[in-house]
């Protein structure tokens, strides 16, 4: 079924849009949530919840890609996950890749502002912007769709200590962007 | 900001690059052969002559060799390209190190602000009512090297302008621009160039020969003033440049024999969007112009993206593939072009590196829905005055041009020295064929959806006057208007 059919069952409240939804983004749906959080049934706990939101938020909202505007829906649901449980370490996958992330955050003493998470997302895509597709698709690859440095080495005929290091670089040029930015935007 | 912060930042970047990464590799292969159709391309020349008056016609002299001095271009580390042993590491290193070194800082940016703001009205101002294209930036870059020639307060009047106060300043100024904006390490195309024409019977001071070649960047040819070589020689320098773009422009360019010396400057820029035009959503639509209705090709997308708004009108911006956008400023219905000019929140919008600051309240990410009429819009323009109106009026004068830091004699043939011409040439091309055709396959994940918390769509139909810039490294690098 296309996706406008389904966004139409949304709005026409009709509940084979989640078996429908189901049908077509499950398993994508699984997949993301399986990587993220690692734990089978945490994960298939998450892609109920996501049908659930996405029924309870369409409409009024009508998403243009829907599996992008589900796909996000995971990642909030995986990470409220998280934070409800972070002292108890049980997403090791998720933990890793937050690890990673913590290399993007500027130091305190070079920020004198926080950014707000719309402006953060902002900031971060004009980021993307500046570098080239090929460097700009891996770290979405890594970072959203929670890809393993494996398979995208895999993929992309790199070996992973390869894909790892250019994620590191990559990593370190967003701080570095976050870290200017901070300071200029606080003058202003 | 914590780790998981930065988690929800990634969670909200724009749905196209979410899209477009799973579709990377189908796309790369997809784009081979293509490479040479460009989405958009523009081009632009600027040029500075002065003349000796209406000297007494020819000068003898027998020329040697028309090139004298061919400018050293900094190497580029290009960006390595994916291999089966995957990239060179110490390439992309390197790459990263040199291109993160060379965008403009903010207090850069911020020293450039006035002088857009000034530059982006007055120029499409000289355009009157027509359509009009121009390049603030290489604009910029001449009056520049202008000052580098010029002593007393003909510099002085051109330094206030640019907002600096020595020519050492703003030597070094332009020269982290131009290295800011050049670009030829294989992801996009930047070029841009400077040269100086020369005549082979004239004495100039060498030093200010140097430090135009060195940090400008500009190439120096000398000969026959007026002469068909020379002439040639300038039309074949400026057409190779500009990509073949303004070849029918600079066609009718040619220097009179009573030139004292020419300086022209170059940019030529070439990038796909991002998130293609599908072409196969292209329609016919009426374009409201200021003298009557047309029926134009228009291009469609929805894409999530920031939404600008004042109480006069709207704006939004569209990436380009490899870093920069456009910037599209369409004035609320009755207010005409030249209002929204002499708005300091509209010329921002249109210049400034960072527009978000000056909007804060006023602008959000939103679903857009864009209809975007195809254009190809080329200007001559003449900016003698349009430089008066800013301030810059001792050049023009032949009583009071002081042009002592390069020529050693005041007069030529007897005639005092002033800038007499000054030409300004833009091509801008937003168009969708050729390789967007290909484009619709590969893009099937074409514009983007964005489920924020609070969703909100807006449509934006660009179907009456609109001005546009197009921004590289925070810089207007070219702007105009679309009228009719």
């Amino acid at each position: 079924m296309r996706d406008e059919a389904i966004i139409e069952l949304y709005f026409a409240r009709n509940e084979r849009a989640i078996d429908e939804t189901r049908r077509k983004y499950g398993g994508y749906c699984s997949a993301l949530a399986q990587r993220l959080l690692g734990l089978r049934e945490d994960a298939e706990e998450c892609v109920q919840d996501t049908y659930l939101a996405a029924w309870n938020t369409i409409p009024p909202e009508r998403p243009n890609v829907l599996r992008v505007f589900l796909g996000r829906i995971t990642r909030n649901l995986a990470i409220s996950r998280w934070r409800k449980n972070r002292a108890a370490k049980r997403y090791a996958a998720l933990e890793l890749q937050l690890d990673e992330l913590a290399d993007c955050v500027p130091s305190e003493a070079s920020v004198e502002r926080e950014y707000e998470r719309r402006e953060l997302g902002r900031r971060i895509s004009a980021w993307l912007d500046t570098i080239p597709q090929g460097d700009r698709d891996l770290f979405i690859r890594r970072y959203w769709y929670a890809e393993s440095p494996e398979t995208l080495g895999r993929e992309l005929g790199l070996k992973p200590n390869t894909v790892s290091q250019r994620l590191r670089r990559l990593r370190l040029a967003l701080r570095d962007t976050l870290e200017k930015e901070g300071l200029t935007n606080e003058e202003g | 900001m914590r780790k998981d912060d930065i988690y929800d930042g990634v969670t909200d970047v724009n749905d196209g690059h979410v899209t477009a990464a799973k579709n990377g590799k189908r796309k790369k292969g997809l784009f081979i052969g293509l490479a040479s159709a460009l989405i958009l391309a523009a081009g632009a020349v600027g040029i500075v002559w002065w003349n000796g008056g209406f000297g007494s016609g020819t000068v003898s002299g027998k020329y040697a060799a028309l090139v004298q001095q061919e400018a050293k271009y900094p190497q580029r580390t290009q960006y390595p390209k994916e291999g089966v042993f995957g990239v060179d590491e110490d390439t992309w290193d390197k790459w990263w190190e040199e291109t993160s070194a060379r965008r403009l800082t903010q207090e850069e940016l911020d020293a450039m602000d006035k002088p857009w703001a000034a530059l982006l009205p007055a120029l499409i101002g000289a355009a009157g009512e027509e359509d009009a294209a121009c390049s603030p930036a290489n604009v910029y870059i001449a009056l520049s090297m202008l000052a580098e020639t010029t002593a007393g307060d003909s510099q002085k009047q051109i330094l206030d302008f640019l907002g600096t106060e020595s020519v050492e300043d703003q030597r070094a100024l332009t020269k982290r621009l131009w290295n800011a904006l050049y670009n030829d390490d294989g992801t996009y195309q930047c070029r841009l160039a400077n040269s100086l024409w020369l005549r082979d019977d004239t004495d100039y001071e060498q030093e200010a020969l140097r430090t135009l070649a060195e940090d400008y960047y500009a190439s120096s040819f000398a000969g026959k003033m007026g002469g068909d070589k020379l002439n040639d020689a300038l039309r074949d320098w400026m057409d190779r440049q500009t990509g073949g773009l303004l070849t029918d422009q600079i066609n009718g360019i040619s220097l009179e024999p009573e030139t004292a010396l020419a300086l022209v400057s170059t940019a030529y820029f070439a990038d796909r969007w991002e998130a293609k035009f599908v072409p196969e959503y292209t329609d016919k639509m009426t374009f409201h112009g200021e003298s009557g209705d047309y029926q134009r090709d228009f291009m469609h997308k929805t894409y999530t993206g920031t939404y600008f708004w004042s109480d006069r009108f709207a704006g939004v911006t569209l990436s380009f593939e490899s870093g920069g956008h456009m910037r599209f400023l369409l004035p609320d219905e009755g207010v005409s072009i030249e209002e929204v000019l002499s708005d300091p929140m509209a010329v921002a919008f249109l210049t400034e590196g960072d527009p978000w600051d000056t909007f804060e309240d006023s602008c959000r990410t939103m679903m857009i829905t864009m209809s975007l009429p195809k254009f190809d819009v080329t200007s001559d323009l003449k900016l003698i005055d349009a430089l008066k109106s800013l301030g810059v009026t001792d050049v023009f004068d032949p009583n009071l041009a002081d042009f002592s830091p390069v020529l050693k004699d005041s007069r030529l043939m007897g005639n005092p020295l002033y800038v007499s011409q000054l030409l300004h040439g833009a091509r801008v091309k937003v168009d969708e064929e050729g390789c967007e055709a290909a484009a619709y396959t590969l893009m099937a994940m074409a514009g983007a959806a964005a489920p924020a918390d609070d969703v909100e769509f807006i449509e934006i139909d660009l179907d009456r006057p609109f001005l546009y810039s197009l921004m590289s490294d925070g810089v207007p690098l070219f702007a105009g208007a679309v009228r009719e």
